[in-house]
Formats: C-alpha cells, sequence, structure tokens
C-alpha cells in the first residue's frame, strides 16, 4: 500500500494505537514516518513493536520484553506476567477500572532500587570514614610538631585502629 | 501463639481480623510463569529478607499434607498455595500472628491476623514488617497505577482488610441480604465464610473491602473501621429486647454440649452460634465460655488430626469432640 501521506513511496511503517477505546492508524513510507516524528518511536525499543508487516492482527504479537509473554496472552488470561508487562502494554490496556483515578502515592524509596539505596548508604559511609582518617592523620601531624606527643599517641592508636 | 488461641474476653461480634498486603520482585517474573528452579530463588530470596524476624519457615514442598491443611483450615495459607509445589510456603511469625505467603498468586502476600477488633494493632504490625521488607528487596511499583500484582484487579495499595464477624441476630431477623447491599455501595464484600453458596455456618461472615483502586492503605483502614463499627451497631442495636427466644436456644445448646457424645463440626457451630450470643448477652452461665472461638477454629478435622493422628477417623473425631466439649464446660463449671 502507498504511504498516505505521500501517496508516492510504500508504506513501510504501520502504526496502530489504542487508547481509552479510540484506535488510531498511520501507514507511512520511512521518510514521513521520520519527518512526522516518528523517528523516536522507530528507534526506542517499548515502541518497536509497533512496526509490523501489513497484517492487522499482527500488533497483537507484541512481546514485553522481560518475559516475552505476547499481549494476546495477558488479554485471554487476564493476568500480567512480570513488572514490565505493565510498561510494555500500559498504552494498549484500559486499565481504568483497575485503578480508578490513579494511585496518588508517589514511589517508595526503596521501589526498583534498594540495592542501588543500600550501596549508596555503603558509599556514604565509607566516604564519612575515609575522611575523618585523613582529618585523624592531618591532627597527628599537628599534634607532633606542637609536642603535643600524649595527644600524638591516642591520635596514632586511633588510626592504627582504622586501619586494621 | 496463634490468633485463635488468644482468650477473647469481649463479647463484640467481631472475631477476628485480617490485613494482607500482595507484593512482587521487580525484576522476575510472577510466580505463575517462573520455573521451579526460579520459584525457589525468589523463595531465598524473601527469606533472606526476613532474615531478622527469625521467622518460622514452612516449606510447602517439604512439609506434609495434613499440616498444609490445617494452615488452611486455620486461615494462615489459602486453598491456592497448597496446590503449588516447589519454592512455594509460609514464614511465620513465632507469635503467629504473621504469615507470609510465598509465590502464591503473587511473590510475597503478607497477613497479619489478630482475634478481636484489633484493626489499628494488625495494620500497624503488617506495616511494620512490610516497611522492613521494602528496604530489602526491589517492590515492583509504578506511578498512577501503584504496586504491581499479577491480576490487575488487585492494583493501587494491593491490601484487603477482613473481619470475620458473628452475626445470629441479623441473619436470623433476615437482614444480611440489606446488610450486604448496602455494604456493597460503600466498598465493602460480605459473605458467609463457611459453608457453600448463600450459606454461613455458624452465623460467621466474612467482611473485606473491595478492590483498593486509587485508595491507600490509610484511607481503606479508616474506613474499615467506621464500617465495621457501624455493623457492630446494627448486629447490637436490639440486644436488650431479644427477649425469651435468644435465652432458650442458649440453654439448649449448653444443655446438649455438656451431653452430647458424639459432634460434627457443623453440628457444634450451630451450637456455638447460640453459645456465643448468650455471653453477648449477659446470660451468666455463659460468662465463663471464653474459649468459643478457639475452639470453633480447633475443632475443625485437620487441626484436629494434628493433635491426634488417629483422630483421622471421621467418627472418632466425631466423639472426640464432643468429649473435649464435655470436658471444657465443666471445668469452667468447677
Amino acid at each position: 500500500m502507498k504511504c498516505e501521506n505521500c501517496n508516492k513511496r510504500e508504506a513501510v511503517f504501520h502504526y496502530q494505537r489504542t487508547q481509552n477505546g479510540k484506535t488510531t492508524e498511520a501507514h507511512l513510507c520511512r521518510e514521513c514516518a521520520e519527518r512526522m516524528g516518528y523517528r523516536s518511536q522507530l528507534e526506542s525499543e517499548i515502541f518497536f513493536p509497533f512496526l509490523f508487516e501489513s497484517s492487522p492482527r499482527a500488533h497483537a504479537l507484541q512481546r514485553c520484553p522481560q518475559c516475552h509473554t505476547a499481549l494476546d496472552e495477558i488479554r485471554a488470561t487476564g493476568k500480567f506476567s512480570c513488572a514490565s508487562c505493565y510498561d510494555a502494554f500500559r498504552d494498549r490496556l484500559d486499565l481504568t477500572p483497575f485503578v480508578g483515578k490513579g494511585y496518588p502515592a508517589a514511589a517508595p524509596v526503596a521501589a526498583g532500587n534498594c540495592e542501588s539505596a543500600a550501596l549508596a548508604e555503603k558509599e556514604k559511609k565509607k566516604e564519612k570514614k575515609e575522611k575523618s582518617l585523613d582529618e585523624l592523620k592531618k591532627a597527628l601531624a599537628e599534634a607532633v610538631a606542637a609536642e603535643q606527643y600524649e595527644k600524638a599517641a591516642e591520635l596514632r592508636d586511633a588510626i592504627r585502629a582504622r586501619e586494621v | 501463639m496463634y490468633w485463635y488461641e488468644k482468650e477473647n474476653h469481649a463479647t463484640s461480634p467481631v472475631i477476628s481480623v485480617r490485613v494482607r498486603f500482595a507484593r512482587n520482585l521487580e525484576d522476575c517474573p510472577f510466580p505463575h510463569r517462573l520455573s521451579a528452579e526460579e520459584r525457589v530463588q525468589v523463595w531465598e530470596r524473601i527469606r533472606e529478607a526476613f532474615r531478622e524476624k527469625e521467622l518460622v519457615e514452612a516449606d510447602f514442598s517439604r512439609i506434609g499434607e495434613l499440616e498444609k491443611r490445617v494452615y488452611v483450615q486455620t486461615h494462615l495459607a489459602s486453598p491456592v498455595l497448597a496446590e503449588k509445589g516447589a519454592g512455594t510456603g509460609l514464614l511465620l511469625s513465632r507469635d503467629g500472628a504473621l504469615s507470609i505467603m510465598v509465590n502464591e498468586e503473587d511473590h510475597l502476600r503478607l497477613q497479619v491476623i489478630m482475634g478481636g477488633d484489633a484493626v489499628n494493632e494488625a495494620f500497624d504490625l503488617a506495616t511494620e514488617y512490610l516497611r522492613h521488607a521494602s528496604a530489602r528487596l526491589p517492590f515492583a511499583f509504578r506511578q498512577g497505577l501503584g504496586y504491581l500484582t499479577s491480576c490487575p484487579t488487585n492494583l493501587g495499595a494491593a491490601m484487603r482488610l477482613s473481619a470475620m464477624v458473628h452475626l445470629p441476630v441479623l441473619t436470623r431477623t433476615g437482614r444480611i441480604r440489606s446488610l450486604s447491599d448496602r455494604l456493597q455501595k460503600s466498598g465493602f464484600t460480605v459473605r458467609g465464610l463457611f459453608g457453600e453458596g448463600s450459606e454461613a455456618i455458624g452465623e460467621i461472615y466474612q467482611i473485606s473491602n473491595q478492590n483498593s483502586r486509587e485508595m491507600t492503605p490509610e484511607e481503606i483502614h479508616d474506613a474499615f473501621v467506621r464500617m465495621l463499627a457501624q455493623v457492630i451497631r446494627w448486629e447490637t442495636q436490639q440486644d436488650a429486647s431479644l427477649g425469651d427466644e435468644a435465652e432458650d436456644r442458649f440453654y439448649r445448646a449448653w444443655g446438649q454440649s455438656l451431653w452430647a457424645r458424639k459432634l460434627s463440626w457443623r453440628e457444634f457451630a450451630l451450637w456455638y452460634s447460640d453459645l456465643r450470643l448468650g455471653r453477648r448477652l449477659g446470660i451468666p452461665e455463659a460468662a465463663s465460655l471464653t474459649w468459643l472461638d478457639r475452639y470453633l477454629i480447633q475443632s475443625m478435622p485437620a487441626p484436629m488430626e494434628l493433635s491426634d493422628l488417629t483422630l483421622a477417623d471421621s467418627e472418632k473425631r466425631d466423639r472426640e469432640r464432643a468429649r473435649r466439649l464435655r470436658e471444657m464446660l465443666r471445668e469452667k463449671e468447677e
């Protein structure tokens, strides 16, 4: 079929989007698709599945990038297969009966991030420790220079303990 | 001590409350899409996350069928969990209040059950454990959708609050249907807890919130507390004027309980209802029957069999059920 925009080149890009029960379609050649701003969608992983051969049911073949479940399976069973399915198919399915006006709370700090959050905590603690070790060494040098040998001895012990 | 083991000195129609949260891990498929090995990995991760809490572990691929039936009959596990294989199981707190189902419909289903109408305590304990877990496990969550569950009906707070309530007056005056309709409109469902279809053995019902959608846990909690108070009012508002009928039924049940030689659980549930109402109405002989709720659960088939394997035989069990009841009644008399 010809591109519906220029009507000159063959349509190779077929786009179908269902939102709130309404379906919009586009059948474009590559040049028109790029010019009309579908470029980012051509390249983005999530929208990539929109590209299909000129077959009306082919959109149902798109799969979740993490678990490879097809949209059709989800429609048939009424169950999602992983967290990424929600990302992949959120736009193609009307979830309003299940979420109403939408869950209002913000993402909890730990969601999807707990490992890096825990790691960041560890890094922070490490940094703090190292900083005060430097400070101790500095203080030791100053104490020695000022001939405060008792203080210097304490600092030396503290530094030794840290370095162990 | 499990939720049904505590003595219930109150006379509230509320037998127990339960709060349950469903959560899934961000980075792997939901249980129905996992292989047995993958489920075991999830089980290990969740076990590890709760290591400090020193929970009792019940690996459902290892424990016996009887033990599974006991967990199901005492409401610590769902029938669905009992059907699954490797990598599924329960984590339980030693005090019996908390149970976590692993790899049932979702990776993690955390529930707290408490006797009586301790909704606030149950809610607080559940959220405490949930916070502990969410600091160690990546729970799947999306802006606008809330917590992700395998079934989209559970999206949002993914929280279910339910109460087990004894409603003999509403049942006998034929007002359960209208109660159900009213509660339905404010986002709650009512169903007979034991029995098929519209049966409500023991005149016991379960009231739960419907799918939480956009409600936060706090909103669900507040709405539930208000609703429960209202249900209690409706059930008890005529207590002073119930008259002879309830009293007669109490004494008949009491008499039979003192002397029967064989007792099925179903029949005990009938007497249980009359005895419990009698206690609520302040009949003197009923005052010492603080063990009724506990015995209702403990006299179920699987818990009895667990206490004594020879009770797998139903005839023997029926005789023993009657005997234990007689014993408890006479004990209290002395």
